[in-house]
């Protein structure tokens, strides 16, 4: 493919996202760089420890599938996370990373992450949340610079291969780096899923205070992390958890404001987002149409898309609610005709982008002749 | 750029260390760059 496919695709998205309309709708293909070495017959483990299977796999998916981008073409490596006993990230038998329900600070803690977010984190999030540091010392600190070696080898070769691959390809990368909402980040590795839920209804004031000092540093880490020339193209990735779970008066008191100051923040800086809304965001739609316009590409999971489109499709690109597990079991005529189901109701006057409603990781997700012909479909629709 | 202190910058180790003369064009830059990936990389590894 030419770099001019390649540019026209970069300002495909871009017109899509800024409200312009684009000759064709883009097809952003979502996925995990181990569903591509899984679904074109690799070894995940074996990619796990050396990335250019990662890089060979991607090149030999993306020569079958049409599409106009990529997700980041990533994946975690294991050498890190296997070397450190990580409870955080765990290889699977196969060789998936999963990620635990886990927790690394008490409820009591959230007080000290309030008052010293960075310092907390490096000294008890971090730190909690690798077995192999909790050897003595100097055997821990070798174990960890062991695994450092090894983690900065394989993200080197991983790294450098990914741009030379996307400009082979022709196919940008909609985003190259990430960052979290602050009770997303709180949800996660640090209080775990059910135990934030109990602390919202508990302690919701120590909730908001760490919220609010989480805000600067996920914003930092979105900031530093992008490495592109030009803040307009790739955009900044945001996954969402934690929303899909709360009601309306719990999402406006403890997520939304330190959400939207982040990308705010962010947006006044130039950055734009690809937000995956993760589970059903419809009764947030009034409230989250104060985020900045013109900026985000929505990856929404579940609900109408008519109702999105009615809500949301004047103010940012919408994308999504194509069900992945349509791709993974149905035959190609009823895969089609879902495709064109969304594509008529979301397409028509632009802000639309082509995507699944979940990124593909496992090769049962979707099977590559469904994929091919949907995207194919979706290339070729006026 | 960083919100924190949490690591010593260039201009603190000048307080209580030996620099050269031409150091700071050479080693503050460096030094900074690198409290930024570690900053990163300690934050990025607790998503």
């Amino acid at each position: 493919m030419s770099d001019m496919n390649y540019k026209a695709r970069v300002n495909a998205f871009v017109d899509a996202v800024e409200g312009r309309p684009t000759e064709h709708i883009p097809v952003y293909l979502m996925m995990d760089g181990l569903y591509a070495v899984h679904a074109t017959g690799g070894n995940i483990k074996k990619a796990t420890y050396n990335p250019q299977i990662v890089i060979d796999s991607t090149r030999e998916l993306v020569s079958r599938v049409y599409c106009d981008g990529l997700g980041n073409i990533f994946t975690k490596g294991a050498i890190f996370y296997k070397r450190m006993r990580s409870n955080n990230f765990i290889p699977s038998e196969v060789g998936f990373l999963q990620h635990p329900e886990t927790y690394t600070l008490s409820n009591e803690e959230l007080t000290e992450l309030a008052e010293d977010p960075f310092k907390t984190i490096a000294e008890k999030v971090f730190l909690r949340s690798m077995g192999e540091i909790y050897k003595p010392f100097p055997q821990n600190m070798y174990s960890l610079m062991i695994a450092n070696i090894g983690n900065t080898a394989y993200l080197n070769g991983l790294i450098s291969n990914k741009f030379a691959l996307s400009a082979e390809l022709g196919v940008p990368m909609v985003y190259t780096n990430l960052t979290k909402a602050p009770l997303d980040y709180l949800g996660s590795s640090v209080r775990g899923l059910a135990n934030i839920f109990t602390d919202i209804r508990r302690t919701l004031d120590r909730v908001i205070a760490a919220c609010d000092a989480l805000c600067p540093l996920l914003e930092a880490a979105g900031e530093l992390n992008f490495r592109a020339p030009d803040r307009n193209f790739p955009f900044i990735f945001f996954p969402t958890l934690i929303p899909h779970f709360l009601n309306v008066k719990q999402f406006e008191r403890v997520y939304y404001p330190t959400f939207k100051r982040m990308l705010d923040n962010l947006a006044d800086k130039g950055f734009k987002f690809v937000i995956q809304f993760e589970g059903n965001w419809e009764r947030f739609y009034d409230i989250i149409r104060s985020l900045p316009e013109n900026k985000i590409l929505g990856v929404f999971e579940m609900g109408s898309p008519a109702l999105v489109k009615e809500k949301l499709g004047d103010m940012m690109c919408l994308s999504g609610l194509y069900p992945v597990s349509l791709l993974g079991c149905g035959e190609k005529g009823k895969c089609l005709d879902k495709a064109k189901e969304i594509v008529d109701v979301m397409a028509p006057g632009g802000r639309y982008v082509f995507a699944t409603d979940k990124q593909l990781i496992n090769a049962r997700d979707a099977r590559i002749e469904n994929i091919q012909a949907v995207h194919a479909f979706v290339h070729d629709y006026q | 750029m960083i919100p924190t202190n949490y690591f010593e910058s260039w201009e603190e180790y000048k307080d209580n260390n030996q620099a050269y003369e031409g150091e700071d064009e050479i080693i503050g830059p460096v030094w900074d760059d690198l409290n930024k990936e570690m900053f990163l990389f300690i934050l990025l590894n607790t998503f």
